[in-house]
């Protein structure tokens, strides 16, 4: 037992701050696909592309998983790569199709009803009001420095604008086109996704013989 | 040196020189704004709820029941993770309020949740529901004293949360009561603090992602700490720390 003396518990000297920059790979590759793979899926058949008024039943658990908790995870990942656009676009988006799964889920469970296609659904036009805005802004952000993603997010926000107004409206027609131009925007991400994966340049900060993290890869 | 204890487990004492503390060295580390996710999540989420209490769309027999679970996971979740990742980002605002207002909206899309399963029942906006107006009071008491601490930060954010603090206050008094009168008060001053709120995610994501000001901030000056550059488009007001060549994370990326 040591008989301790009154000692400072902190010090007083000003330390040095050091900015600690960390690498890591673009969550936006990850976000890209599992968006792409949400408007995809739902896209074409809310275009009328495919199936019935029962297969939402089927789907909704990749709705929910892949693009919703996929795409959120990329979205958080985004905030350490410091990509305040893709943590914006890719955490609305994952919330949006986490909220639509949820949706399918309780109707196929029958708890609620969920209009059919081509009817008037007026809550989920209100929500696409604000998926559009949102993503008209992230769209204009996109533009500063990545145009893929800029093209990807503008085909989306004009997916999102039409589906509004013609779920609010119960136009079978214009919800057939926003089901399209969702199946267009999937595209556009996938391509953003496909680029930004391809361009990862050799970082020269990496130690080739380190360990996953310290090297670049495997 | 110091005086030694006698006894079986008498060890010498370190002199004072080696308990020292050590000169710390601080880790900053950079990471995207939390800010605008959460912001988003608000916005989108107090529109829908708030512009359907008004009555500007839907019936009013009671919450549609596909509005909830969107609201649940932007306004709750995604603003939830904002909130959380606030505190990297050294906002101390944001880690409260964003967390805060994210759990309000999961507890919400809960209790709706309940009501479509049938387990319990929500009464009309004309009839007291005190047990759910009670949740209102500490939202505007804390998301007014952030209002307070906003003065220090951009008028855009003191608008979103003072009109969101006063509009809880009338949402309690409206719920205690089942005054739709006062409800709608409320609501009208989530509409524009909504309104707000986008446009404070907005200008924060404009400036990062093209490194000048867009959107004017709002600053006004000797009372806030944000340059008064930053109500100038075109302005810089950061300068990032970025290694041009590295990867995402050493660098501002898209």
């Amino acid at each position: 037992m040591y008989d301790l003396p009154s000692l400072p518990r902190t010090g007083t000297a000003k330390p040095e701050p050091r900015i600690m920059l960390q690498p890591l790979a673009a969550p936006s590759v990850l976000g890209y696909f599992a968006l792409s793979s949400g408007l995809i899926v739902w896209g074409s058949w809310f275009a009328g592309g495919w199936g019935t008024e029962r297969d939402p039943g089927s789907f909704f658990p990749f709705l929910i998983l892949f693009a919703g908790v996929g795409q959120l995870g990329a979205a958080l990942w985004s905030y350490r790569a410091r990509a305040a656009v893709s943590a914006a676009l890719h955490g609305s988006w994952a919330a949006f199709f986490l909220g639509l799964g949820l949706i399918y889920l309780l109707a196929t469970t029958h708890t609620v009803v969920v209009p059919s296609r081509g009817m008037e659904w007026q809550s989920l036009g209100q929500w696409f009001i604000y998926m559009a805005v949102v993503t008209w802004t992230t769209a204009f952000a996109a533009l500063a420095r990545n145009p893929e993603g800029f093209l990807a997010q503008a085909v989306l926000a004009a997916g999102a604008t039409i589906a509004a107004a013609a779920l609010i409206a119960g136009s079978p027609g214009w919800q057939q086109a926003a089901g399209w131009v969702f199946v267009a925007a999937a595209t556009f991400c996938f391509l953003a996704g496909a680029a930004t994966m391809v361009r990862q340049a050799p970082d020269p900060l990496a130690y080739g013989r380190g360990d996953p993290g310290v090297k670049v890869g495997q | 040196m110091s005086s030694v204890r006698t006894g079986r487990a008498a060890r010498p004492v370190p002199d004072e020189v080696e308990l020292e503390v050590p000169l710390a060295r601080v880790y900053l580390s950079p990471i995207a704004p939390p800010v605008t996710l959460g912001l988003f999540g608000f916005f989108a989420s107090t529109m829908i709820v708030s512009t359907w209490l008004l009555g500007w769309w839907g019936t009013t027999k009671g919450s549609p029941p596909t509005m909830f679970e969107i609201a649940a996971m932007f306004g709750g979740v995604a603003q939830f993770a904002a909130g959380l990742w606030s505190f990297r980002a050294r906002d101390f605002i944001g880690s409260a309020l964003l967390t805060m207002w994210g759990t309000y909206w999961m507890a919400w899309g809960f209790l709706q949740a309940l009501a479509v399963a049938k387990v319990i029942a929500i009464p009309p906006l004309t009839t007291p529901q005190q047990g759910f107006a009670v949740w209102f009071i500490p939202l505007a008491l804390f998301t007014s004293w952030g209002a307070v601490a906003a003065v220090r930060e951009n008028v855009p954010l003191f608008v979103v949360l003072a009109t969101v603090g006063s509009g809880s206050a009338f949402v309690c008094a409206g719920f205690w009561m089942g005054s739709t009168t006062w409800i709608d008060v409320g609501a009208w001053l989530f509409v524009f603090g909504a309104c707000f709120a986008w446009y404070t995610g907005a200008m924060v994501l404009l400036e990062y992602a093209w490194g000048r000001v867009v959107l004017p901030f709002g600053v006004v000056p000797g009372l806030m700490k944000t340059p008064v550059a930053a109500n100038v488009p075109g302005a810089r007001i950061s300068a990032p720390v970025e290694y041009a060549l590295g990867h995402p994370g050493t660098r501002r990326t898209s």
